[in-house]
């Protein structure tokens, strides 16, 4: 009885020990006044464009028009006229406008932004034969290309036509010059621009 | 005879024992007491001022407006988020963008980022501003956190942490404010736009499907998060207190 006793205060003791200094421990622990918030935010980076080429043909003359098809991406267009160096061609803005303008590189550009879903006004390419031309064996090719709307370092909203693209598919086998809006498309587009030639009046 | 030197012998040794339990409590209220007193001398001013005006507080502001806010008041923590109250954690870059706007690159965005005194002490402060890129959940680790290119501005009022390199770059980047940010008071900017650099959109692929071309990004659709911490401190023993807190010798760099 009296060794239980004896235990039982020894036991008492030492919790009260062990009690008293974790309360010196807490006491340090809280001596500096600290506080602290956070906040975090984002935004959603889109990408990605697709834009289609409208060609029509009537009277010698080639109606160009670019749609943005993208439901959400705006972007900025150009288009190129190829053909052979007996031809020239006269560009005219169907509704008279001031849209497009040929660029020293000899691209043609939309000066608007095209938003997401519109398309640009026509750019009538008219296609002037030389005296005694062969009409039924040309071909004029008309290319198209677009590029994000970025900005400048004043704000204001241009088109980095230079940006070349590294590709990240090994597969594609693109070219290292594949610029934007890539030349590719002029094979594309030259089935179907062949079409203007004229001596068959293709339909197109 | 025998027997009761036996039992003196024993009593004396119940004795000893309590002596020297007596003894052992003795000592451990000694310096229990000792210890609290000693607290007590130690941070008077403190807690003196407790029960009048030393409620530290601090505030996030973004824009003008705060965003996130803990403030101690009345024995409690008051925390105030712009997402409510069952938030801990405020938003930011809620009014980036306008409604049906989209981000556009290299275009800079206003994102002026300052903190508060919101209680009533001065403190130190301390900001700490991650930058990184997820898409559908996941961290996107091949895109460079710098295309988040947040503008640090006041350099020489808020003071980088020189582990972070001469850049600073990379995901997270430390600053101290330099000097005391006395209560009620607003620091200058360390931020002032945000912007995303167009080399986001430098990888791409075209494909050409009859009179359609179709550029595909890599990134696309990935989206940039910005997290923003700030701890203060109190200004009393500083030097110690910071180092409690956030492990840096504050006079080394030079903030106090």
């Amino acid at each position: 009885m009296m060794d239980f006793n004896r235990y039982a205060k020894l036991a008492v003791m030492s919790a009260a020990a062990l009690g008293m200094t974790a309360v010196l421990t807490i006491e340090g622990a809280q001596a500096y006044f600290t506080t602290y918030v956070s906040a975090g935010g984002s935004q959603v980076v889109n990408l990605g464009a697709e834009t289609e080429i409208h060609e029509g043909l009537s009277n010698m003359t080639k109606h160009i028009s670019v749609e943005n098809a993208s439901a959400v991406n705006d972007c900025f267009v150009r288009v190129k006229v190829f053909c052979g160096n007996e031809l020239a061609i006269d560009y005219t803005e169907a509704d008279g406008g001031q849209n497009w303008y040929l660029g020293n590189d000899g691209y043609w550009y939309y000066r608007p932004i095209l938003a997401a879903g519109t398309t640009t006004t026509v750019l009538d390419a008219k296609i002037v034969l030389p005296e005694g031309f062969d009409k039924d064996n040309f071909n004029v090719v008309v290319i198209q290309e677009c590029t994000p709307v970025v900005y400048d370092a004043s704000g204001n909203a241009t088109a980095d036509w230079t940006t070349v693209y590294s590709d990240y598919q090994e597969t594609d086998g693109g070219s290292g010059a594949d610029v934007v809006g890539l030349d590719e498309n002029a094979g594309g587009q030259g089935g179907n621009a062949g079409a203007g030639n004229q001596g068959e009046g293709a339909g197109n | 005879m025998k027997q009761a030197g036996r039992k003196k012998k024993a009593s004396n040794g119940k004795y000893v024992t309590y002596g020297l339990m007596a003894l052992a409590v003795l000592l451990l209220m000694g310096s229990t007491i000792g210890s609290t007193r000693a607290a007590l001398t130690y941070y008077s001013e403190n807690y003196t001022a407790e029960i009048t005006v030393s409620q530290i507080g601090v505030s996030l502001v973004e824009n003008g407006e705060v965003v996130s806010s803990r403030d101690y008041d009345n024995n409690e923590w008051k925390v105030n988020t712009n997402q409510g109250d069952e938030s801990t954690s405020g938003a930011l870059l809620k009014n980036m963008l306008g409604e049906g706007e989209k981000l556009a690159l290299n275009k800079a965005y206003e994102e002026t980022l300052t903190v508060r005194n919101s209680g009533s002490i001065d403190e130190y402060v301390r900001v700490r501003i991650y930058r990184y890129w997820m898409k559908d959940g996941k961290k996107v680790t091949t895109l460079s956190p710098d295309l988040i290119d947040l503008h640090f501005v006041n350099g020489g009022q808020w003071v980088r942490n020189p582990a972070d390199g001469p850049d600073g770059g990379g995901e997270c980047v430390e600053l101290y404010y330099k000097g005391i940010l006395p209560s009620g008071a607003e620091s200058a900017a360390f931020v002032d736009f945000v912007r995303i650099d167009g080399e986001v959109a430098s990888e791409a692929r075209v494909e050409t499907k009859g009179d359609t071309i179709t550029t595909i990004y890599k990134y696309d659709g990935v989206e940039f998060h910005v997290d923003v911490e700030v701890d203060a401190v109190q200004t009393h023993n500083a030097q110690d207190a910071i180092r409690s807190a956030w492990g840096v010798d504050a006079s080394a760099l030079g903030i106090l």
